[in-house]
């Protein structure tokens, strides 16, 4: 069992900003022994004290939504050496399923989420910061298509979530993390040089603790 | 033979940062094949001009830069060739008749406020770096420099911040980080991001 510090990078930005594309690339550019992923869709809280009706309100953009506590356990689980169940999230019913995934206590451990850098506990841990952006504008057309498209949902409904939920979370909680990042990548997955620049330094970084 | 030289653009306001970004890469690639071209060389001759035009040149402004010349470079490096760097004189703002010999490196970095300006120089840049610093730090930082460093009266830096500095950076530097593929806030002493250039370079150097 190797004794070398866990490294953490955090990977930030706002709905539809290419997150979860540029996390993919990355993930799939490197060995499965090496790194595991831990999102932060997966610890929302369980809210299972709330009531069908008062569940439909939640607001899932809001930090106060996750559950840090757990996500802190597993993170310091991880660092120990040891592998940690993460939940799964029942997005349909809105409370935790029973089912949970094993993650292992690999070298490199990436945290993605809208909110990773707004809860402060999270992100002093982090190694390496990283944020994605991409101008509001096209992040609402992706966001438009994926709910349209893809979910079935009318532009009504997209409109009033984007006006009521999205646009005054990603202002007041998301946007202001962006002074926090280390790195910054314009435009998203399609940004193939700058997702292979993290992946060249993710790989330097996984040689020296091999090196140790 | 195929020569495949890798050009990395280099670009943010005034006291960004970007000298430090740069310096911090390049000291790590010391004797290896990786060579810098700083914009600042490239300002043009302005010897058909009287001293006077010249000390009323906006060096801000993208028309001050010999554009051409530095294309011309780049494609001599891309090609194999030597390169005869100009030398510029900034007290005079003229260019002097000594020049540095560059040789063809695998990796070459061009750096400078104007960088991402000239569209040819845009497509020639195989990564594109932006080193970005709020305006307020970046005004405290040239304040700094240029009272403290080059005994500038806080009046004449007022002046020329207003005149030329300022709207040049909102015109012709702040909408090119539109392009940029990566952008480094802070600057110099972001070693989080100043590492992952390194590597991203070391991997290329290597491959």
């Amino acid at each position: 069992m190797s004794h070398s510090k866990t490294l953490f990078i955090g990977i930030a930005g706002g709905s539809a900003s290419g997150k979860t594309t540029v996390v993919k690339k990355v993930m799939g550019a490197l060995s499965a022994k090496d790194v595991s992923l831990l999102d932060l869709d997966s610890y929302y809280k369980s809210f299972s004290e709330l009531s069908d009706d008062e569940r439909a309100k939640i607001n899932f953009d809001h930090p106060d939504s996750f559950d840090v506590e757990l996500l802190l356990e597993h993170i310091n689980e991880l660092k120990l050496g040891k592998a940690i169940e993460k939940p799964t999230y029942d997005f349909t019913r809105n409370t935790r399923a029973t089912e949970t995934t094993t993650v292992l206590p690999n070298p490199i451990i990436i945290i993605e989420g809208i909110l990773v850098f707004a809860i402060p506990q999270l992100r002093d841990i982090f190694d390496m910061k990283i944020f994605v952006d991409a101008p509001k504008d096209v992040c609402l057309m992706r966001r438009i298509k994926r709910d349209i498209l893809e979910r079935g949902r009318t532009l009504e409904s997209v409109e009033k979530q984007y006006f009521n939920v999205v646009r005054p979370m990603y202002l007041q909680f998301i946007e202001p993390t962006i002074y926090y990042a280390d790195i910054i990548i314009p435009r998203g997955g399609e940004n193939t040089i700058a997702i292979n620049m993290l992946v060249s330094r993710i790989k330097a970084l996984i040689q020296e603790k091999k090196s140790l | 033979m195929e020569h495949k030289t890798i050009f990395i653009g280099i670009a943010g306001g005034t006291a960004s940062g970007k000298t430090t970004v740069v310096e911090k890469i390049m000291e790590r690639f010391k004797n290896e094949s990786v060579e810098c071209l700083d914009l600042d060389a490239y300002y043009k001759d302005f010897s058909h001009l009287t001293p006077s035009e010249r000390d009323h040149l906006n060096f801000d402004h993208p028309q001050s830069i010999d554009f051409d010349l530095l294309i011309h470079h780049i494609q001599l490096l891309k090609e194999g060739n030597n390169i005869e760097k100009p030398v510029y004189d900034f007290g005079t703002h003229l260019r002097t008749s000594e020049t540095v010999t560059i040789t063809p490196r695998k990796i070459v970095i061009v750096e400078g406020i104007l960088v991402f300006s000239n569209p040819m120089i845009r497509d020639l840049l195989d990564m594109k770096i932006f080193v970005d610093a709020a305006p307020d730090i970046r005004l405290m930082r040239r304040i700094e420099r240029d009272m403290t460093d080059r005994g500038r009266s806080l009046e004449s830096i007022k002046a020329q911040y207003f005149k030329t500095v300022r709207p040049m950076h909102l015109e012709f530097i702040e909408p090119t980080k539109q392009y940029a593929d990566i952008i480094v806030p802070r600057g110099g002493d972001n070693h989080v991001a100043i590492s992952m250039i390194r590597s991203r370079i070391r991997y290329l150097l290597e491959k």
